[in-house]
């Protein structure tokens, strides 16, 4: 066996797995065993809750057939031989039921404001203008307020265990930092291009 | 598009090729700036290993082993930032090989009656050639695969179910599979990073579509 692959149970509600699944076990199968790692060398949190089996390669990019919706036989099947078993935890998810989703782009930033240009994603529509107070975008993502700076918008109901509120997200979206050897090859290539197509 | 809408839904981007698991820490993501502190901070780490990592936030969920990444979450307003951050990882680790990726969406209908979802299943998987068979034959998985209706390599899969979480309910999951042209001659992953953001609107959109155009099929 020359890799392995994590079998996601459900990739969407883990607390939802069927009742036999209320211990998880997890099968280090295949390259782990092979290699002789030991045991002891996986870390996990003392409450953790691993769901998963290493098993043959895949070159699948869906759910494997094990991912199914349907897995009682499968799940009994792979109790079999469990090489770890790990209390599972019920998670709280919290789920996000949007109500209206925007793109937006930063085109000028005041002192306590920046205005945005708004492309509504729930409904085609002409787009908007909107003046947002820096006080709404989280804390973190402050320094990204810039022009040209791209984010999404969003408004709708946060379910938290049986928890309904009303939020607004505001959420920039994160570029990786360019080297500046990277920027200066940028600046290279576009100058090249420039001259190729003689552009003043 | 129809007015229906999922109950639950999920998108998950499943990258194929050679990773380095150990990598994909929280506090990498937050070194590199793609996620916020507190977010990493608060990360639900189920197993950190170098073969296999898997981890959570509020919003996402990420599992990395030596030939598979998947990225996903539930909430559809983190659909763009579930692409941005793949892009970005990505294009911090641009000689990562990686020969295929799969823009996958999962779907939960809640159907009107359990006449209505017996009529889809019916409908999708006809029970006359099982009557003589099987005694009350019911369909339990149904996989259609479909080539690419774009110059892409790669395949449409999607998988009908009876849906574990809601009831009466269907559950879909369509799995658009890319592949590089010529995985000998790929360099890195920048063929397949160009291909997800080229085609992430258009697989959203192919995907929901076909969710719909068979939950309609009653």
């Amino acid at each position: 066996m020359n890799s392995t692959y994590l079998e996601k149970f459900d990739p969407l509600q883990p607390s939802e797995l069927p009742d036999s699944s209320e211990v998880f076990y997890c099968h280090l199968e295949g390259k782990v065993e092979d290699s002789e790692i030991p045991m002891e060398k996986i870390w996990y949190p003392s409450e953790g809750s691993v769901h998963g089996q290493l098993s043959k390669d895949t070159e699948e990019t869906g759910l494997s057939p094990d991912d199914s919706e349907l897995l009682e036989t499968h799940f009994t099947k792979k109790q079999l031989a469990p090489v770890l078993h790990l209390r599972k935890v019920p998670t709280i998810q919290s789920r996000f039921l949007s109500l209206q989703k925007w793109e937006g782009i930063v085109f000028k930033v005041l002192e306590d404001s920046f205005i945005a240009r708004l492309t509504d994603l729930t409904e085609k529509g002409p787009d908007e203008e909107a003046e947002f107070a820096i006080d709404e975008v989280h804390e973190e993502d402050r320094s990204l307020i810039k022009e040209g700076a791209i984010f999404y918008w969003s408004i709708g109901y946060l379910e938290t265990g049986g928890q309904r509120r009303r939020v607004s997200d505001i959420r920039f979206r994160r570029l990786p930092r360019w080297e500046s050897k990277e920027i200066e090859s940028a600046r290279k290539e576009a100058n090249r291009l420039r001259d190729i197509l003689e552009w003043e | 598009m129809s007015d229906v809408k999922p109950e639950i839904e999920g998108i998950d981007i499943v990258l194929v090729g050679d990773f380095n698991p150990s990598i994909f820490q929280p506090a990498w993501f937050t070194s590199q700036e793609l996620i916020r502190k507190e977010e990493a901070n608060a990360a639900r780490i189920d197993i950190i290993h170098p073969e296999i990592v898997q981890f959570s936030l509020e919003w996402l969920q990420v599992q990395i082993t030596r030939n598979k990444f998947s990225a996903s979450t539930s909430q559809s307003p983190y659909y763009p930032v579930l692409k941005d951050l793949v892009y970005s990882t990505f294009s911090l680790l641009k000689h990562t090989p990686i020969s295929k990726m799969g823009i996958n969406k999962n779907m939960h209908f809640l159907m009107s009656s359990e006449d209505e979802w017996h009529a889809l299943g019916h409908k999708l998987a006809p029970k006359h050639i099982w009557d003589d068979i099987l005694r009350k034959p019911g369909m339990r998985s149904l996989s259609i695969q479909g080539e690419r209706p774009d110059e892409y390599k790669g395949y449409v899969l999607v998988r009908v179910e009876p849906s574990r979480k809601i009831h009466p309910g269907v559950f879909i999951h369509v799995n658009d599979h890319y592949e590089v042209q010529d995985p000998k001659s790929a360099m890195g992953c920048t063929e397949i990073m160009n291909t997800l953001i080229n085609s992430w609107e258009v697989s959203i959109n192919r995907a929901d579509k076909i969710g719909f155009t068979l939950v309609g099929q009653k």
